[in-house]
């Protein structure tokens, strides 16, 4: 990152190969659409290019600040757009109609912890679940969740909340036994 | 986990999981930053949150957006290291008397000016000094192709050997979103380049050619979305024949 920071552009090839999966993967599940997740996942990792010497290893890795930049880019796309029917790609099947790379250890790794992660997040209660993927993934306010599921705001934070703590507590049990 | 002394606690969730509307997202950072107790459930909870991005269905980035990508990137990292440390300063509009001057060829990413009526006026032949080798340098003046912007507007295609750089005077900034690229045209075909570039305040600038310019018969610019394009969707405004 320092490398990249200083204009070094073998710099920034190496981290966006070690990514640029990563940073799609997430841009194509909120945007729903290739051509919108492409240009998501461009305007993110120029923007890393462009301000790297702001990141701050103290704050996380370097993989989830370029999620975390993918994340409020494709959501502000999405509010953009205003566009929350037929947008959504559904999970199951959705690598296999694509192309596979080679699959590194490297990749099979983080396919693996995406896939543990996607388990403990089907094990939160449904309410839970619910409202954490409508919000993160699907980009609506908490007010709109609240309008949509008929239940206060106040209960849809509170969901937010206990859903997140329990996906912290598993995370940091299943580091534990692994 | 949690903090019940702060009433806010819950909010620091919907935070984290980017649902507060804007106006509720800034009271709450203003909060945040005179209470330890949310301070606290920020950095416990955002393990979870930053998981929740790395949890979908991996798709493989497609290999041409990696190629645009790391083009663009190429071409940035360019011009900062032809610039120097000068790279982020304004850039002062050459005297007349200097733009004749071989500095204004050295390869920099920078352009500008104004769009106006031009034609293909012709070409002047000319040499430089370079590493003490008497090099030729053609200066074909390029064709401007959207008329009625400035008189003045003119873009100049300097070739030394087999590479090039395309100068452009009073050209105006592209369109809101928009960046200029350069197109190599050999054949029928027009190729992208990971030459992009915008304007200073002066209207002035010149850009580096990318690539040789063996079997290129002419060079154009149009004006592309931001990143570029890996196909032109605007007509050319400046064509400069590398034939003539």
């Amino acid at each position: 990152m320092v490398q990249m920071a200083r204009g070094d552009a073998d710099a920034f090839d190496l981290i966006y190969e070690r990514h640029a999966d990563a940073a799609f993967s997430l841009a194509y599940r909120i945007s729903g659409s290739r051509v919108a997740a492409e240009e998501v996942a461009q305007d993110a990792f120029l923007a890393l290019w462009r301000n790297g010497s702001r990141y701050e290893p103290s704050r996380g890795s370097v993989r989830n600040w370029i999620l975390g930049i993918v994340h409020n880019r494709a959501i502000d796309a999405l509010r953009r757009a205003v566009r929350h029917e037929s947008r959504r790609a559904g999970d199951e099947g959705l690598a296999e109609r694509l192309v596979a790379p080679d699959r590194t250890d490297l990749e099979v790794g983080r396919r693996e912890e995406a896939g543990e992660v996607r388990g403990l997040l089907a094990e939160l209660p449904s309410d839970q679940r619910r409202v954490i993927e409508l919000a993160y993934f699907a980009g609506f306010t908490h007010t709109q969740i609240a309008e949509m599921l008929t239940i206060p705001v106040g209960t849809v934070k509170g969901r937010m909340r206990l859903g997140l703590e329990k996906l912290r507590s598993r995370i940091d049990m299943s580091s534990v036994m692994t | 986990m949690g903090s019940p002394e702060c009433e806010k606690r819950d909010t620091a969730s919907a935070y984290l999981l980017g649902s507060l509307p804007a106006f509720e997202a800034y009271a709450f950072e203003q909060h945040l930053a005179g209470c330890a107790h949310c301070q606290r459930d920020m950095r416990e909870l955002s393990a979870a949150v930053d998981m929740l991005g790395g949890a979908v269905p991996t798709v493989p980035a497609p290999p041409e957006l990696g190629e645009r990508i790391r083009g663009i990137v190429r071409a940035e990292a360019n011009l900062l290291h032809a610039a120097g440390p000068e790279a982020d300063r304004p850039v002062r509009a050459p005297r007349a008397r200097e733009r004749t001057r071989w500095r204004l060829v050295r390869p920099r990413i920078l352009v500008a000016g104004t769009l106006a009526v031009g034609v293909l006026c012709g070409v002047a032949i000319g040499s430089s000094l370079l590493g003490g080798t008497s090099v030729h340098t053609r200066a074909i003046s390029a064709e401007i192709l959207q008329p009625g912007v400035s008189q003045d507007a003119s873009a100049t295609l300097r070739i030394t050997g087999e590479s090039a750089t395309l100068s452009v005077k009073d050209l105006p900034r592209p369109p809101a979103g928009r960046v200029y690229e350069v197109w190599r045209v050999v054949g029928a075909n027009k190729l992208p380049t990971d030459a992009l570039f915008s304007v200073n305040s002066q209207g002035d600038g010149t850009v580096a050619v990318p690539g040789s310019l063996r079997g290129v018969r002419q060079i154009l610019v149009t004006a592309e979305p931001q990143g570029g394009s890996p196909v032109p969707t605007r007509s050319p405004i400046i064509a400069a024949s590398t034939e003539t």
